[in-house]
């Protein structure tokens, strides 16, 4: 196309000679143009002479002149002042459009060409050569030059395709872009075709040049937007939450405390993060706020540094060591069994003043699986605004803990309508998990099947050990002893789950004595999660068998390790191995350990426990486990008790009843 | 000349920027940082600009973003960093006497920095 356009010398007849068909409107204009420019610039040049025009002159003008406005840009999004950051940047991008604008017009109307196209020596005339071009027209010109820029320059793709190479600024302005030395521009086919592929290419990079940094402004923007950024009221620090919590704990229940001690618990309860509490703490060194409560929720939101912690911790107890706070400080950073009994009883008598660190006396309690103080701290909690799920999931496992397992079904129901987030997976891992430990029959009720739904929507949860183990226990509920725990090894997440199942296909499999070394090894590995563990032991005493060895490790172990349910399930099938072997006396120190937690026995363990008491010569001991109450029933199915149960019960009536114990 | 000090300051320059990214990568302390520097701007206004006066205010509601920010700004204002520091009462003195013993950590490394060792820091132009 270009060979012809540059034969001014002579008329073209080529086009006329190859096609009889009559010419096209852009075919008469290519004829009627055609001899009136000898030199059509080279889309090249034009190329360099806009780089020459932007990258290297008119952008880093502009950034030296712009350089306050946007440093006063990033102060006003850091103060998150919106309405003069919009208007600056409205302002700043005016003034581009104008400093560009002048800059192609002034050059144009002054010299007919840009410093860049003078450098190529381009210059924009007329489309008629024996006409000049209007100072309009140029205006005009650079107008639509600006917004076929704005449209990622496309347009000016047209400098490749069209017969004359006037993109639209060209063709509205009547103007053509011309080489001065009237060098002619004669580009192979093929290399024309190279020409716009390159060129495409070259687009395609610009518009990814743009398109990342655009893409990576709106993500962080929208980031940004996601972010929570910590809830304070408009003109302070306060949280929103702390607020509402106060109101309502103060006035509606005219209970006493103070925005800290509300703020403490409710980061108990997950209901505020760290960044609120950490302000609500800040703030309350301006008010009367006591120093040692201060601290305390300091050393709790720095409770993942343990450096920084301790220096709060020691300033908690640095003028009183006696008081409540401190005592609580104490017992989450090093639990002791002794200083928790002996401060249990003043805490339970403490007034509401003291609610928020009941509230962490309440948390302590089920981390050292004290259901007991757990129910009564939990029963002096009730009615605390935003908390009445965080408080019906504990009531549901602390009920459960004191063996009432009815009552906390109906807790576990309340709560899981009530609480949401991470809370309710846990506490349905947790309550399931206990369920299929007391009987399968549970597999199929509301709170299993409530966790086995949201497992599969969500398996990441499966990454909380109890929801894992529950999994796993349901499964093998539901499948019974052969479950296939391939698929359930594939979907796992937790490596302590995988090799947990692992090691259970080998008791299937028929490898009894590979499967007890492995849970010996598991048993004694550190590394092994707490639930994992616990489970160990209790499936390493169904099948201990006859590997003393193993028994007394694991007897050892059992010792050692702290009380909770797993603990006392594992306790009661020692009970049970030891008196089958005749170690009755064994066997009823053992059972006295667990009986001293519960409140109410299994009717197995409690008849394994009678009998060992009784034939090791413990007749009074005997009578009184045989006083306790039965567990609740976990299905309508009654385990029979053998005759000679029947017969030492009867016995022991007759010659301990109405005495007094 | 050039080459010979970078080559004999490698080293130590090395060494002390692995420490200095390892304070500064601590978001408890830098946040901390920003805190304790908000606090000093307020109570010396009249020595700031509105920004970092607004920005201290922010810190002061509790943004965490603004209070890394004003941390960053702490170690480029001499005065803070030599004197104000040293001296300033804290409402929080655990936080403070916490923040300071990390600080004083990098204070005694950059005098073992080339820039100090050769006296080009804003200390040497001090008259």
């Amino acid at each position: 196309m270009h060979d012809e356009n540059n034969q001014d010398v002579k008329p073209n007849t080529d086009a006329e000679e190859t096609s009889s068909a009559p010419p096209t409107p852009s075919a008469n204009e290519f004829n009627k143009h055609l001899h009136l420019h000898t030199a059509l610039a080279s889309p090249f040049d034009r190329v360099a002479a806009f780089v020459v025009d932007h990258a290297i002159i008119l952008i880093p003008i502009l950034a030296l002149i712009l350089a306050p406005f946007k440093s006063a840009i990033a102060k006003f999004m850091y103060l998150d002042q919106l309405t003069p950051m919009v208007s600056l940047m409205s302002t700043m991008a005016l003034f581009v459009f104008i400093s560009v604008f002048l800059y192609h017009f002034l050059f144009l109307v002054l010299y007919g060409a840009t410093p860049g196209r003078m450098l190529f020596n381009l210059e924009v005339v007329h489309i008629d050569p024996k006409k000049d071009v209007h100072v309009l027209s140029y205006a005009l010109r650079t107008l639509v030059w600006m917004v076929e820029a704005c449209m990622m320059f496309l347009p000016h793709l047209a400098i490749f395709n069209h017969y004359l190479q006037r993109p639209m600024h060209d063709r509205i302005a009547r103007t053509v872009v011309v080489n001065t030395k009237g060098e002619v521009f004669t580009p192979h086919p093929i290399e024309m075709s190279f020409a716009r592929g390159m060129y495409s290419a070259f687009i395609m990079l610009i518009t990814l040049i743009f398109a990342v940094p655009v893409l990576q402004v709106g993500s962080s923007l929208w980031e940004q937007q996601n972010t929570p950024k910590p809830n304070v009221a408009s003109n302070s620090a306060l949280c929103e939450e702390v607020t509402e919590a106060f109101e309502s704990w103060t006035q509606n229940s005219g209970r006493k405390a103070n925005r800290l001690q509300v703020a403490i618990t409710l980061f108990a309860g997950d209901e505020i993060d760290e960044t609120c509490l950490e302000s609500e703490a800040e703030m309350a060194f301006n008010t009367d706020a006591k120093l040692s409560t201060i601290y305390f929720a300091k050393s709790l939101v720095h409770r993942n540094q343990s450096e920084l912690s301790d220096k709060y911790f020691d300033g908690v107890c640095r003028n009183d060591k006696t008081s409540k706070v401190c005592n609580i400080t104490e017992l989450l950073e090093q639990p002791t069994t002794e200083k928790w009994e002996s401060f249990k009883k003043s805490l339970l008598a403490a007034d509401d003043s003291q609610s928020y660190l009941k509230v962490w006396a309440l948390q302590h309690s089920l981390r050292t699986n004290d259901f007991n103080m757990a129910n009564a701290l939990v029963d002096q909690l009730q009615g605390f605004p935003k908390l009445g799920g965080y408080f019906s999931g504990v009531k549901a496992r602390a009920l459960w803990g004191v063996q009432k397992y009815k009552e906390s079904e109906t807790m576990t129901s309340k709560a899981l309508k009530e609480i949401t987030g991470e809370q309710k997976p846990y506490l349905t891992g947790w309550i399931c998990s206990e369920q299929l430990a007391r009987s399968c029959s549970y597999a199929a009720g509301e709170t299993c099947q409530n966790l086995k739904q949201a497992v599969s929507k969500e398996r990441r949860l499966l990454l909380m050990p109890r929801v894992a183990m529950a999994h796993i226990k349901t499964n093998e509920c539901e499948q019974g002893e052969n479950v296939d725990y391939m698929p359930l090894i594939r979907e796992s997440v937790l490596d302590d789950a995988q090799v947990f199942m692992m090691v259970a296909r080998r008791r299937q499999s028929g490898k009894m004595k590979e499967y007890q070394n492995d849970l010996f090894n598991m048993m004694r590995s550190t590394e092994m999660n707490e639930v994992f563990r616990q489970e160990i032991m209790y499936r390493l005493s169904l099948d201990v068998g006859d590997r003393p060895e193993i028994r007394e490790v694991l007897l050892k172990a059992w010792r050692e390790s702290p009380y909770s349910l797993a603990w006392a399930r594992t306790g009661q099938q020692l009970v049970k191995n030891y008196y089958d072997l005749g170690s009755f006396e064994l066997a009823a120190k053992l059972g006295d350990r667990i009986i001293s937690r519960q409140n109410s026995l299994n009717p197995e363990f409690k008849e394994n426990l009678v009998l060992a008491n009784y034939k090791a010569g413990r007749q009074l001991r005997a009578y009184e486990v045989l006083s306790r109450p039965d567990d609740e029933p976990a299905s309508n199915r009654k385990i029979a008790s053998t005759d000679e149960y029947q017969r030492v019960g009867e016995l022991l009536n007759k010659k301990f009843k109405g005495s007094q114990l | 000349m050039n080459l010979l000090i970078y080559l004999s300051s490698y080293d130590i320059n090395s060494r002390l920027d692995r420490e200095w990214q390892l304070q500064t990568s601590d978001v408890a302390l830098m946040s901390m940082q920003g805190k304790i520097y908000a606090d000093y701007v307020l109570k010396n206004k009249s020595f700031y600009d509105q920004f970092t006066i607004d920005l201290a205010g922010q810190v002061q509601k509790g943004y965490k973003q603004s209070s890394l920010m004003m941390a960053t700004f702490a170690m480029k204002d001499p005065d803070f960093v030599n004197v104000g520091s040293a001296n300033m009462a804290y409402k929080d003195p655990v936080a403070f006497d916490f923040w300071r013993n990390k600080f004083k950590t990098i204070l005694n490394s950059r005098v073992e920095h080339p820039s100090y060792l050769l006296g080009v820091s804003y200390n040497n132009s001090l008259p």
